[in-house]
């Protein structure tokens, strides 16, 4: 996919988020998370940093978002760089499926620790919903690591110019 | 000559979250940020809405026929002769809005905002009863927060006994009325309604909140609590009032 494409899946995400997966009663996975992971795991932790600060800036401001602007950006900037140093390319197949998993686990929990650290919610408030969100991402996100793990890329790919 | 290039970037990136977070919280409300994301992101999901709506128009219209029979109903046993002397006090307006958006589980987005007079800590109610405040109103949309947010906490008071008592959210449990007096008579039924504040704000008073459902007795307690269903469809929200002053003439 082109850097076109991970940019317009991260800002359309947390529109998708609002609109249609918070709708739903029995919950759903955190969408933004997992288009950063994405990125993380395609191309590496430069895009996988970038791709959090976009589609977290983006989440940051989607109504009815109310808290501190660069929140979610800043924690999910965090995820990406993670997600991608996880699964730099090495010996061990594994290592995409355990970057997918740690990558989804950690873009859901970091947001709601900043919103509740930053004081915008309260800590009840703020973890309410996160085992069942966890529950939907994280197997997501081990879907995203074994694609990437079946495709095993012969190298890291260089940015050119961003 | 790459590597240093990257780290570079990586560095770049999160100082400018980091700074973000700061200049917003330390220095300066980042309004303008917000607004500007609320506006193109508040208009898609103005427009998914109405797009929706259209979709399932029929139903829709069935649907607000039903609730403006029992809304009339309600009025007339009320014994409120004029519409005037409705539960929208004089100096107030109210301004219709339908949820686009949906936070998690703690706010929902309407499409309704500054333009239409909205602003914050303005009390927002469906046809059953109240359903939260608005935080934050951009352009064309608002932010509402929900009674069942853990954060949340309203001045109540039981209907038929007067005593007054908070009404907090208990996240995946409902509400729970805590009432000042640890004696005070409240019974599995009781009605609870909002106190109200000076000025209406954040919440006006006697929006229905909800029915008592269970009694919780804790021995020694300083407080009296009690579970409370809201009274407000909250899992299926669509058309919201919002209670707005009257812009001074």
């Amino acid at each position: 996919m082109s850097a076109v494409g991970f940019v317009l899946v991260a800002l359309v995400a947390p529109l998708a988020q609002v609109l249609l997966v918070n709708r739903a009663a029995w919950g759903g996975p955190d969408l933004v998370t997992l288009a950063v992971v994405w990125p993380a795991l395609a191309r590496g932790p430069v895009w996988g940093c970038v791709a959090g600060l976009v589609a977290g800036l983006a989440a940051d401001v989607t109504p009815p978002a109310d808290g501190t602007v660069g929140r979610t950006a800043l924690a999910l900037s965090l995820t990406g760089l993670l997600a991608g140093w996880l699964r730099r390319p090495s010996r061990a197949t594994r290592r995409p499926l355990v970057a997918g998993v740690l990558g989804a686990g950690l873009g859901t929990v970091l947001p709601c620790v900043a919103a509740a650290g930053l004081g915008d919610e309260v800590w009840a408030s703020a973890t309410a919903g996160l085992p069942l969100t966890l529950a939907w991402t994280v197997p997501l996100g081990a879907v995203l690591g074994a694609l990437h793990a079946r495709r095993r890329p012969a190298a890291e790919v260089v940015p050119r110019r961003v | 000559m790459v590597a240093p290039v990257r780290r570079a970037l990586v560095l770049l990136v999160l100082a400018a979250a980091a700074l973000l977070v700061v200049v917003d919280r330390a220095v300066t409300p980042l309004t303008p940020v917000r607004a500007a994301g609320a506006r193109v992101y508040g208009a898609a999901e103005s427009a998914f809405g109405v797009a929706t709506r259209v979709f399932g128009g029929d139903g829709r219209l069935r649907e607000l026929e039903r609730e403006n029979a029992a809304l009339r109903a309600r009025l007339l046993s009320s014994g409120t002769r004029s519409a005037g002397r409705l539960s929208v006090p004089g100096g107030y307006q109210g301004v219709a809005a339908h949820v686009v958006g949906f936070g998690r589980g703690r706010s929902v987005a309407i499409d309704a905002g500054a333009s239409a007079g909205l602003g914050r800590d303005m009390t927002v109610l469906d046809a059953d009863g109240l359903v939260g405040k608005v935080t934050w109103a951009g352009p064309g949309t608002a932010s509402v927060s929900l009674i069942t947010d853990a954060g949340s906490s309203i001045g109540a008071r039981v209907a038929g006994s007067g005593e007054l008592g908070v009404v907090t959210g208990v996240p995946g449990a409902g509400l729970r009325l805590s009432l000042f007096d640890p004696n005070a008579p409240v019974e599995v039924g009781d009605q609870v309604v909002t106190l109200g504040s000076a000025g209406g704000r954040p919440y006006v008073a006697g929006v229905p909140i909800g029915t008592v459902t269970a009694l919780e007795s804790a021995p020694g307690a300083a407080t009296r609590t009690a579970l409370v269903r809201p009274a407000a469809r909250l899992s299926a929200l669509g058309l919201v009032a919002v209670i707005v002053p009257r812009p001074e003439r």
